[in-house]
C-alpha cells in the first residue's frame, strides 16, 4: 500500500459530519459524557468538551448516541461544507 | 462657506485628536469639532448612488471590518448578496472595549460620514432596514444623529434610518447579539450555525469606522492610509495616525518620554507585548498580524517600567469574568477561575502549580463559548504568561514584587 493509498483509505472513513454542542443550551448534565465517553469528555465544571475534528466512521454510532442521550437537545450532528 | 470646510483633507477620517474622559462614553474634555451637513457635503461631494456592483470595489480595495476582527467587509457581502431574506444592516456604534473611544470620537466628528457609509452599504444590499446599534448611556451620540437626520431634513416617518439604543454592558456590541436584539431577541450573543434556508432574514453589522471608509471609498476616495487609535497615557487621547507610524512613533507623537515596559494591544480582551518586541512594529493590521498580533479596535495602553503587570492582568481578567453573559458553562465557570489563580499569583499566594492550573484552564476554556468573549481572556491569560514570565518567576518564588506603583485600569477595580 502506499503512503497516497494509505491516506485515501484514511480518508474515507470520514463521514463529513461533526459533533456540536450548543453551550448555550447545555446545562453540563453530563450524560453525553456517559454515553460516548470515548468522544466526549467534560471539564472540571462538568461541561462537554466534544472533539473539534470531523468524526471518523467507526465514531458515528457513538456521536448519535450522545446526540440522542441529551436531556436538554444541546448536541448535534452538523454536515461539513 | 467656512474656512475649516477646505482645510481639512479629504483622506482623514477625524477632524482632529482628542482627550476623552478616562472611561465610558467618547465624550471629549478637549474642544472637538463637527462637521455639518453643509460642510460635509462641500468637501465630499454628494452621496453616489450605488448598485451591487460595488462590491467589486470593495473586495479590490480590501476594505476591512474595524471593529476589531477585521472580517473582509466583501466575505458579510457576498454572502448577503446570495440570499434571498429580508435584510438589515446595522452601523455599529456600541463600542464596547472599556478604553475605545474612536468610533465615538467619529461619530461626533463626522456623524454624516457615518451615515452616508449606512446608506450606501443598505443600498448596495438592497436592505429592508438600516439601523443605528447605540450603547443606551451614549446620550451624546443619540443626539448627534437626531440633530444630523434634521440638518439633512429628515422627519416623521421620512427617516430611513432607526436609531435603536443597547444596553450598557461589554457584550451589548458584539455582532451576534446585535443580531439577536434588532430582531427581538436579548441583546446576548448567540452560537453561529449554519442556515440552510435561502429565505431567512438576515443581519449584517458593521462597525461605523468601516462604514465611514465606505462613504470614502464609494466616491473613489483613499480610504485605507490611516488608522484611528485610543491610546491610555496620563489621558485617554484618540488620534489618527498613517499606516506606516510605528507604535514607538505613536506615543512619541502623544508626549511619552520613557519607553514603558510592555503595552496591551486591543484593550481589556487584548494582548500584553514586550515594549522592545513592538517599538518598531508599525500600527498596520496586517503587519501587526504577520508577526501574530493585533490592536483589535486600535487600543493601546502602556505599562509603565514600575507597575506590575501580573497585578493589573489580574484585575483585567477579573472585570473580564464579571462581563460575562453569563451563558455559557465554560465562561459561566472558567473565567472566575482564570481570575482566581491570577489574584493569587498577584498576591504572592501562588506557586508553580499555580500556574499550571492556569494554563490547564486556560486550554480547557479556549474556543467552547458561543462567542469570542471567554477566548479574549485567555488569549490575555497566555500572553501575560509570556510577557511577565521574568516578573512572574519573582512572584511564584517567595522573592518580593519590587514593583511598588499600583496602577488600576479604568473601570478594574472591583
Amino acid at each position: 500500500m502506499s503512503a497516497l493509498q494509505r491516506i485515501r483509505a484514511a480518508r474515507e472513513r470520514l463521514t463529513g459530519q461533526k459533533l456540536r454542542v450548543d453551550p448555550l443550551v447545555c446545562e453540563g448534565i453530563g450524560q453525553c459524557a456517559m454515553t460516548a465517553s470515548r468522544l466526549v469528555q467534560l471539564d472540571r465544571w462538568g461541561y462537554p468538551i466534544v472533539p473539534t475534528e470531523e468524526l471518523g466512521a467507526s465514531d458515528l454510532g457513538p456521536a448519535q448516541r450522545a446526540v440522542n442521550s441529551c436531556p436538554k437537545r444541546a448536541l448535534w450532528l452538523e454536515e461539513l461544507d | 462657506m467656512t474656512l475649516t470646510a477646505t482645510r481639512v483633507a479629504t483622506d482623514t477620517l477625524l477632524t482632529g485628536p482628542v482627550m476623552l474622559s478616562p472611561s465610558g462614553p467618547a465624550d471629549s474634555v478637549t474642544a472637538s469639532e463637527r462637521e455639518s451637513y453643509d460642510d460635509h457635503v462641500l468637501r465630499f461631494g454628494p452621496r453616489p448612488d450605488v448598485s451591487a456592483a460595488l462590491l467589486a470595489d470593495v473586495e479590490h480595495a480590501g476594505l476591512l471590518g474595524h471593529g476589531g476582527a477585521f472580517v473582509p467587509v466583501a466575505v458579510k457581502w457576498r454572502s448577503a448578496l446570495l440570499r434571498k431574506g429580508p435584510l438589515t444592516v446595522v452601523a455599529n456604534a456600541a463600542e464596547s472595549e472599556p478604553l475605545a473611544g474612536k468610533d465615538g470620537t467619529l461619530i461626533r466628528q463626522r456623524p454624516h460620514l457615518v451615515l452616508d457609509g449606512l446608506m450606501i452599504a443598505a443600498q448596495a444590499l438592497g436592505a429592508d432596514r438600516a439601523i443605528i446599534w447605540l450603547h443606551g448611556d451614549d446620550y451624546t451620540a443619540r443626539a448627534v444623529f437626531e440633530e444630523a437626520f434634521q440638518d439633512r431634513g429628515w422627519s416623521g416617518r421620512d427617516v430611513p434610518i432607526e436609531i435603536i439604543d443597547g444596553p450598557v454592558h461589554y457584550l451589548a456590541g458584539e455582532a451576534q447579539a446585535i443580531t439577536r436584539a434588532t430582531s427581538g431577541g436579548p441583546a446576548l450573543p448567540f452560537p453561529r450555525r449554519n442556515v440552510t434556508d435561502p429565505r431567512a432574514p438576515q443581519t449584517i453589522v458593521q462597525n461605523v469606522e468601516t462604514l465611514a471608509r465606505l462613504a470614502m471609498l464609494a466616491r473613489g476616495l483613499p480610504n485605507t492610509r490611516t488608522r484611528l487609535l485610543t491610546v491610555l497615557g496620563a489621558h485617554r487621547m484618540v488620534v489618527e495616525v498613517a499606516q506606516s507610524t510605528t507604535i514607538e512613533q505613536v506615543l512619541i507623537g502623544l508626549g511619552w518620554k520613557v519607553a514603558p515596559q510592555a503595552v496591551l494591544l486591543g484593550g481589556y480582551a487584548g494582548i500584553w507585548a514586550k515594549w522592545d518586541d513592538i517599538a518598531s512594529l508599525e500600527v498596520n493590521e496586517k503587519k501587526l498580524r504577520a508577526a501574530k498580533l493585533t490592536l483589535g479596535a486600535g487600543v493601546m495602553v502602556p505599562l509603565a517600567e514600575d507597575a506590575c503587570g501580573v497585578r493589573v492582568t489580574a484585575d483585567l481578567v477579573s472585570y473580564l469574568a464579571s462581563m460575562s453573559a453569563r451563558q455559557c458553562g465554560p465562561c459561566l465557570f472558567g473565567l472566575p477561575a482564570l481570575a482566581e489563580h491570577w489574584a493569587a499569583l498577584a498576591d504572592e499566594d501562588g506557586d508553580r502549580r499555580t500556574m499550571d492550573r492556569l494554563r490547564a484552564d486556560i486550554s480547557a476554556i479556549e474556543g467552547r463559548g458561543a462567542c469570542r468573549h471567554p477566548d479574549g481572556a485567555t488569549r490575555l491569560s497566555t500572553s501575560a504568561l509570556q510577557t511577565f514570565s521574568a516578573h512572574l518567576g519573582a512572584h511564584v518564588s517567595g522573592m518580593r514584587c519590587r514593583h511598588r506603583t499600583h496602577v488600576t485600569l479604568p473601570g478594574t477595580s472591583l
